[in-house]
């Protein structure tokens, strides 16, 4: 039985709001709540899934069980610009050049229109400090950017950079300096700004400001890989505010701040540009993250576990990016947006991977047995992404 | 469903922190009732005579102003917890008192109807928790009254209103600031359809602290030292003083004989955090019920301290718009309370009425997280019914253990919005077996766990080992601060009331708990004619004589009259046109 037949409805019926809230009105006074408890619960969820399009018991239905596929997908359609390079050269390096490219003709497309997103800027100059081998010049090269593209317009050059803490240390001149300077404000620039971000959005929620509570969660989840403690706090403080799909976000969250546990003593600007992928999506959503993924097991002996893992998880994923994509087409706006950090996440994701592969030979001292049950975020746990465990024998190193 | 038979009426009684309310439908729609003092409001108050006898209502709370510590008032903020009062040689409990107050309250009910009257609908603050329902429903229980429903006090101010406007289709916020507890609750009304979309308030906010703030205030420009005796007084000086404010710009007070203008500005400043706190409140309603502040077609005032100049002002700032006062704030409650009455007695007059209404706290279990291999973290708040849904509910969530070998588990039931079980109540736990990982099992070692959340409150907890198809099931009853059976029989048996001598019915009682107050405030000559009028008086109750007792009680009446006169506000009866009965 449909949901609409329950309500004495046709689908077109159903799909009037007017006519669905009389139905429901008036079947309601044949099942009051009080007195026909099971019939009202029926109708009650027919008329919540038609009228607010949710399905009741959204924790099974929202997140679908992917669907097991045979194979390997043939490869996905990349974008133009990745993946042309030569095969020799390591996959991440060449993945970030060509994220690089991406992020500056956003940052190109942004600052045509005037107005430029600080995070987009903030990305290009992330990704170009990786793009370098992990060096404070192509920090550097992101500012002379910013200054070659905004040369014409001083003053939006002048608030981009006042923004990003950035003029006061172009005008301090040589470019050693700059680059020490700019890894001083990588460090503490960024995460300090974040943080006040948080603290400012937790007070706007405290007074009510604030109707996308998620941006709570999205702070402390970058926040997480800097400072877990800090983004746990932070979560606790908002969760009684949260809605229930909040929550679920809280759960990713969570997630989010255990990694970064896991992560203490990773290089730092490993751990910020996971911080941003996470920022974004946990599940990646983009083909793009396949090919690393791909490129990354023709790398790795077939025998060793983490290929095991991955190709054991892989038809899932693929599974998921399509059924984002589709989401995706209906929502055209949102496309490509993610396209760069999703492929840092790929790029992560053999990292964790790659780390886990380092203790995967050890065996690991069964879990105590705990009577507390665990919750499955819908994915069986067969399917599960396992994350790096913390190596308990290394001392964390300071980044 | 249960078949009723009609003629049987279920009064409506709304139990609140500072007055209690009765009210019955009527012809021509709800109506409260007076008490034998002609007062619609009975104070919540519980207090032990000189003489051992206990008195509840405007009796008691004179009694309390002369000898403050033989009673309790404000107890209703103290229900649901193992707190206990000393007054009169014994403990009292918080539901003991309520349960007082709700007799008191049926036995207003049963004169004015003039037959037994045993059903009733009680209402709460939405946001009591269990524990606090069910001292709720114990109270009457001890009370000897049987609980047709425990209705959220929002959701009958809700009823209150949908009922006079059964047909029309709007968006409502009621704003109920109490004496004791502030509730905010969403509803949408359309075609006799009132249905709850959210609720949430806070349990320790209400009228009484902006009283505690203004009296606090006073004391300080007066440089008064918090004395016991002199503060009760004060206090009630300071709670006309607060009404009058909600009108006029300042107002007078006078304290040991100096005049002080309290103006309503300062009155606002030292009460601007109390005043803040109402707004995260508002906000966390409109956003769980997905109502921007556009959207909303009016404001239901309700509760007493919801007419103060602040709340106005915070209204119009923050709503942008005034509240709606044109049901009796101090009623509405009430009236609900006895449409929701009339629902249970399947009433025709309420026949095209639905209510729905939310479950205010979520619940949920206990879970780990795994982060990773044998990274796993305990002490996860893992909701299943979200605040706010409709009920009743039923919803279910799936979980599994974290070991193939680990073949138990305990399913830990809590109650709250803190995402770490630490922050939340702990209502009751279940346990589950064999879930042992066993060979050629589907899903071993998954269970369902299935929460049903019924009108009144009641949990109850089902768990389905998925691979074996065992199910578990549990009805959530340990509550914190609950009496035992062997408490409720106490509770009853002390309750069963002496043969009532005529120095024992309410007004005698209240009119000599007025005489004992007046007796402290007056001096000299005045003092010693009342001495004499209340000496009489005593003597007239003595002989039970009633005609005597009438025509004494009368002389002392307009005696006293004649003070309580200068004092006005003090005296907020409410003589209207309700025959009083009695």
């Amino acid at each position: 039985m449909e949901q609409h037949d329950i309500l004495g409805l046709s689908a077109d019926e159903a799909a009037d709001p007017a006519q669905l809230r009389r139905a429901y009105a008036r079947l309601l006074k044949q099942h009051r709540p009080d007195r026909d408890p099971a019939g009202f619960r029926r109708l009650r969820d027919a008329y919540e899934e038609l009228h607010l399009g949710v399905a009741r018991d959204y924790r099974h239905a929202s997140l679908p069980i992917a669907e097991t596929e045979p194979e390997i997908p043939s490869p996905t359609p990349l974008s133009s610009t990745s993946h042309a390079e030569p095969a020799s050269r390591p996959a991440f390096r060449t993945t970030m050049e060509s994220t690089w490219q991406e992020c500056t003709d956003a940052l190109s497309a942004q600052l045509e229109q005037q107005a430029p997103a600080h995070s987009v800027i903030a990305a290009a100059l992330a990704v170009r400090a990786w793009g370098e081998d992990y060096s404070p010049n192509g920090q550097v090269r992101a500012l002379v950017f910013l200054i070659e593209e905004l040369g014409d317009k001083p003053d939006l050059l002048d608030e981009v950079l006042t923004d990003l803490d950035l003029l006061q240390l172009a005008e301090q001149g040589g470019e050693a300096e700059i680059a020490g300077l700019l890894e001083q404000w990588e460090e503490n620039r960024k995460w300090a700004r974040l943080r006040r971000f948080g603290q400012a959005a937790q007070s706007r929620l405290r007074d009510g400001y604030i109707n996308h509570t998620d941006l709570i969660v999205t702070i402390a989840l970058a926040m997480a890989m800097r400072d877990p403690a800090l983004a746990t706090s932070l979560i606790g403080t908002s969760y009684p505010e949260l809605s229930s799909d909040q929550r679920r976000l809280v759960d990713r969250a969570d997630r989010t701040i255990a990694i970064g546990r896991a992560m203490t003593g990773w290089p730092a600007q490993v751990r910020y540009a996971l911080a941003d992928a996470l920022d974004n999506e946990i599940v990646p959503a983009d083909p793009t993250v396949l090919g690393p993924i791909k490129r990354f097991l023709a790398q790795t002996p077939k025998d060793s576990l983490i290929v095991q893992e991955v190709r054991q998880r892989l038809p899932a994923l693929s599974a998921q990016i399509r059924r984002r994509l589709v989401q995706r087409e209906r929502r055209p706006e949102v496309a490509g947006s993610g396209n760069r950090f999703l492929i840092w996440f790929g790029i992560m994701l053999i990292l964790a991977l790659s780390r886990m592969c380092s203790y995967s030979t050890r065996d690991h001292p069964p879990a105590a047995q705990q009577p507390i049950p665990f919750k499955i975020h819908a994915i069986p746990p067969s399917q599960r992404l396992e994350l790096p465990p913390t190596n308990p024998d290394s001392q964390p190193r300071s980044p | 469903m249960t078949v009723r038979s009609s003629g049987m009426t279920v009064v409506g009684i709304d139990l609140g922190t500072t007055n209690s309310l009765v009210a019955v439908m009527g012809p021509e729609g709800p109506e409260t009732i007076a008490n034998e003092l002609g007062d619609h409001l009975t104070p919540s108050v519980v207090a032990i005579a000189e003489d051992g006898g206990v008195l509840v209502g405007r009796a008691a709370k004179d009694r309390l102003v002369a000898a403050p510590d033989s009673g309790r008032a404000f107890f209703k903020r103290d229900m649901g917890t193992p707190t206990t009062y000393r007054f009169g040689k014994r403990t009292w409990t918080p539901t003991e008192c309520s349960a007082r107050i709700l007799a008191e309250m049926a036995r207003i009910a049963e004169v004015h109807l003039g037959e037994k009257v045993d059903q009733v609908v009680v209402t709460v603050p939405a946001y009591f928790h269990d524990a606090q329902r069910q001292a709720t429903m114990e109270a009457a229980r001890i009370a000897g009254l049987k609980v047709e429903r425990i209705l959220n006090e929002p959701t009958a101010a809700a009823l209150a209103f949908g009922h006079r406007h059964r047909n029309a289709e709007a968006k409502l916020l009621v704003f109920d600031l109490g004496g004791g507890t502030f509730d905010v609750t969403l509803l949408e009304v359309f075609d006799g359809v009132i249905e709850v979309k959210a609720s949430g308030g806070e349990s320790r906010l209400g009228g009484e602290d902006y009283t505690d703030a203004l009296l606090h205030l006073v004391e300080q420009q007066a440089q008064l030292r918090a004395d016991a005796p002199g503060r009760g007084r004060l206090r009630q000086q300071v709670e006309v003083l607060k009404r009058r404010l909600a009108t006029a710009d300042q107002a007078e007070v006078v304290v040991d004989g100096r005049s002080l203008i309290i103006d309503r500005a300062a009155f606002a400043a030292a009460t601007a955090e109390l005043t803040a706190r109402l707004r995260p409140v508002v906000r966390r309603c409109l956003r769980d019920a997905n109502f921007s502040v556009e959207d909303l077609d009016d404001i239901l005032l309700v509760g007493g301290a919801s007419r103060m100049a602040q709340v106005g002002e915070f209204l119009r700032n923050d709503l942008r718009r005034a509240g709606n006062a044109s049901i009796d704030p101090d009623r509405v409650v009430a009236l609900g309370a006895a449409v929701q009455g009339a629902l249970c007695a399947d009433d025709e007059a309420v026949q095209d009425l639905v209510l729905t209404d939310v479950c205010p706290h979520t619940l949920g279990i206990e879970i780990a997280k795994q982060f990773g291999p044998g990274q796993q973290q305990s002490g996860f708040f893992s909701p299943i019914i979200d605040r706010n849904t409709t009920v009743p509910v039923s919803r279910m969530d799936r979980y599994s253990t974290f070991h193939p070998e680990q073949d138990e588990i305990e399913i830990k039931v809590f109650q709250g919005e803190g995402r770490l079980t630490a922050e939340n109540t702990l209502l009751g736990t279940l346990s589950v077996r064999g879930l042992r990982h066993r060979a050629g099992q589907e899903m071993a070692g998954v269970i369902d766990v299935r929460f049903t959340y019924d009108m009144n409150g009641i949990l109850e907890v089902e768990a389905t080992v998925v691979a074996t198809g065992k199910r578990l099931g549990k009805v959530i009853e340990s509550r914190p601060g609950s009496l035992s059976p062997a408490q409720i029989e106490e509770a009853i048996r002390r309750m069963i009331p002496l043969k009532i001598h005529p120095r024992d019915s309410l007004p005698n009682r209240a009119r000599l708990e007025r005489a004992n107050r007046l007796f402290g405030e007056l001096v000299g000559a005045a003092r010693e004619a009342l001495n004499a009028r209340v000496d009489a008086f005593e003597a007239a109750l003595e002989s039970q004589n009633p005609s005597k007792i009438q025509e004494d009680g009368a002389v002392l009446d307009s005696f006293m009259a004649h003070f309580y006169a200068e004092e006005g506000e003090q005296q907020p009866s409410r003589r209207d046109d309700d025959p009083a009965a009695g």
